[in-house]
């Protein structure tokens, strides 16, 4: 059961290309926020991980829960077995602070991140790891069936609709925290802020095979976030952001300048249609219409501007750009080290 | 004044190594061109007195074209081959080439037999006469009228009015730079079209001469007609950056002057009328003056989040292109 992958990334396999089955050491990143029920998680997760022993590790980020937590934990951790590092960030950081601060002590070439509250059956984790074997990079997992109500499942589906439609990347269920990814993914693709909601997209964006797995739905949390307008809200700016992140960080003036001129255009020729009407007599200072060509005028002009700022910003900081699309590079027919830089 | 602009893509250095000339071909699903481009390449190539290598970046094609490039360079040290994971576009698979190449002269051209391997020498020698960069010009194209030439003409004559930089066939991949030159100026996005464009702005000289075109004759064309409204924007864009990206205070300041001017002798007038006589300044004279007033502080505030968005770049560190003669004295 494999949704393979999207418009805009369509890549088909080379047929001679090998494909890397087997042994891998896998990483389990586990981040623990608030919404974190510490020792049924735990539980749940270490009847997972323990398959993979010997040859994988975990690690666990407590984000700003404090040193009692954090403490309490790694005496059970230790009383576990399982191999494993934690780290504790004094204060509650970004998740992707978060993630790249558990990155930084990865050894496995295989990356799965579990959600911070039992999400998602982490017994998909080995149907994930096959999907990722038989050659994708990077696999989301998709929560069927939902538990959750028919509001909850309703605001999904909305949200999950509008980012495929924004990105091309057909996956049906994109914050589903339950993913696995190849060591690449993470060498490669910049996260900062809230970009870890768009792994996925992102990855696909650089060129890596993005495919999702169904996965139980779980919903195992303390605390419930989200719900109501505020989570409404929220989605909304999500959704946003990965709109500016798709169309304004290629080429900004392309977008802006665009909208810019055409609002300049129509409030200047409306501003003309006023003039000639206050010369032939008929009075203006009253309308509406003299209001609203100004406030054109003055957007079409800003927002221009925006968009220049926008492009001096990026040819600036251009020496920066790096070669993270390149997969491999052959010399005479034989496949070479990778010895550019990135 | 020579200005400072351009940025530089690091790679390998090109005195360093003993290669002469770097041919950078970007290629997408161009399956069928794959053996006579190499055999023509290599025909050419060969017979020219210096030491080259030969680069071509897969941009993600999805028809086999990997495997047949591996096919034409088993066993032939100075082709390398390199894949991208997608598609990412000319620029971008451009860019991944001259980053890797090592030559002293990069030449870049297209992967689907538009452009003729026989008039590199004429490019090589063109540039051994002393110009930074060399564009082809394809003077005789033989493409439909009406959907490629005409539409062509018009874009290249706006740009060259705009920029300044009077190039008759921007769109022609057929280019050859110096390394020195061509390493230093960022690229992305799309900005392959005004590659000569921005290498002027370091103070590059620049030739054309005349190619051979040839029209499509396997595979599909990739290029639509869409691109003159972003080939449009994006002029607009490079011209910003051309004539401000080292002191974008200036530019923008610059815009803030007049209105400056204006918006205070309309305030002037009007509160000279207003304070003279009983007179009531009427909305549109005050809509005006906020007009006027409004755009002033914008284009300031503009100018100053310029700078600062320059100062923290790199961009601007990077030395224009010239060459450094000393005068020895005698005795």
């Amino acid at each position: 059961m494999l949704n393979q992958l999207d418009r805009s990334s369509a890549l088909a396999r080379e047929a001679d290309e090998p494909v890397v089955h087997g042994d891998h050491f896998v990483s389990f990143v586990w981040v623990c926020t608030g919404e974190t029920d510490l020792p049924r998680t735990l539980a749940r997760y270490q009847l997972a991980i323990e398959t993979y022993l010997p040859r994988c590790e975990l690690i666990v980020v407590i984000n700003g829960l404090g040193t009692a937590v954090s403490r309490r934990l790694s005496t059970t951790l230790e009383a576990s077995g399982l191999p494993a590092t934690l780290i504790n960030l004094n204060a509650v950081s970004a998740e992707s602070a978060a993630l790249k601060a558990a990155f930084r002590h990865l050894q496995g070439d295989l990356i799965v991140l579990l959600p911070s509250y039992a999400q998602c059956d982490p017994e998909g984790v080995g149907e994930m790891i096959q999907a990722l074997d038989s050659g994708l990079d990077y696999v989301a997992s998709w929560r069927m069936p939902r538990t959750d109500g028919r509001a909850g499942r309703c605001r999904s589906w909305m949200y999950n609709w509008i980012a495929r439609r924004l990105s091309g990347v057909s996956l049906h269920d994109i914050n589903a925290g339950l993913r696995v990814m190849r060591r690449e993914v993470i060498a490669n693709v910049r996260l900062y802020g809230d970009l870890h909601l768009f792994l996925p997209i992102l990855a696909a964006r650089h060129g890596f095979r993005v495919g999702e797995v169904p996965v139980g739905h779980l919903e195992e949390r303390r605390v419930l976030s989200g719900e109501g307008a505020g989570g409404y809200l929220r989605r909304a700016l999500d959704l946003l952001t990965l709109f500016f992140l798709l169309r304004f960080t290629q080429r900004p003036f392309r977008l802006f300048g665009g909208m810019g001129a055409g609002m300049l255009s129509v409030g200047g020729l409306m501003g003309i249609v006023l003039v000639i009407q206050r010369f032939t007599g008929t009075p203006v200072a009253d309308r509406p219409l003299l209001i609203l060509a100004t406030m054109l005028i003055v957007l079409g002009i800003q927002v221009m501007s925006l968009g220049l700022l926008g492009e001096l910003i990026i040819y600036s900081h251009a020496a920066k750009l790096s070669d993270s699309y390149v997969e491999k590079v052959f010399q005479g027919g034989r496949l070479k080290d990778a010895d550019h830089a990135t | 004044m020579t200005r400072l602009k351009g940025s530089s893509t690091g790679g390998p250095e090109a005195d360093t190594t003993g290669v002469d000339l770097s041919i950078v071909v970007p290629m997408y699903n161009e399956r069928e061109n794959v053996e006579p481009l190499c055999m023509q390449l290599r025909h050419v190539l060969d017979q020219l007195p210096c030491e080259y290598e030969l680069i071509v970046i897969d941009d993600g094609s999805t028809d086999g074209s990997l495997k047949e490039l591996l096919r034409q360079a088993e066993g032939y040290s100075r082709f390398r081959v390199i894949r991208l994971r997608r598609n990412m576009g000319q620029t971008a698979a451009m860019r991944t080439g001259i980053h890797h190449a090592c030559g002293r002269i990069i030449i870049t051209m297209d992967g689907d037999l538009q452009n003729d391997p026989q008039d590199i020498p004429k490019l090589v020698a063109k540039i051994n006469e002393g110009f930074d960069v060399v564009t082809g010009w394809r003077r005789y194209r033989r493409d439909p009228v009406l959907s490629r030439n005409l539409p062509s003409k018009i874009a290249n004559w706006l740009i060259g009015r705009l920029t300044g930089v009077q190039v008759h066939d921007n769109g022609c991949s057929l280019k050859a730079y110096r390394s020195a030159v061509i390493k230093r100026i960022p690229l992305y996005s799309e900005m392959h079209r005004f590659l000569p464009v921005m290498c002027s702005m370091t103070g590059a000289a620049i030739a054309e001469v005349v190619v051979q075109h040839h029209p499509r004759t396997r595979g599909r064309s990739k290029y639509g007609l869409s691109r003159i409204g972003k080939v449009l924007l994006d002029v607009v864009a490079i011209k910003m950056l051309i004539t401000c990206a080292e002191c974008p205070l200036r530019w923008f300041g610059g815009m803030a002057v007049p209105c400056f001017f204006l918006s205070t002798v309309v305030t002037t007038a009007t509160l000279w009328r207003w304070l003279g006589s009983s007179f009531e300044p009427s909305v549109v004279v005050l809509l005006v003056i906020f007009l006027l007033s409004y755009l002033t502080l914008h284009f300031l505030f503009m100018g100053l989040l310029g700078e600062l968005a320059v100062r923290y770049g790199e961009t601007k560190d990077v030395e224009p292109t010239g060459s450094i003669q000393r005068a020895c004295p005698r005795g």
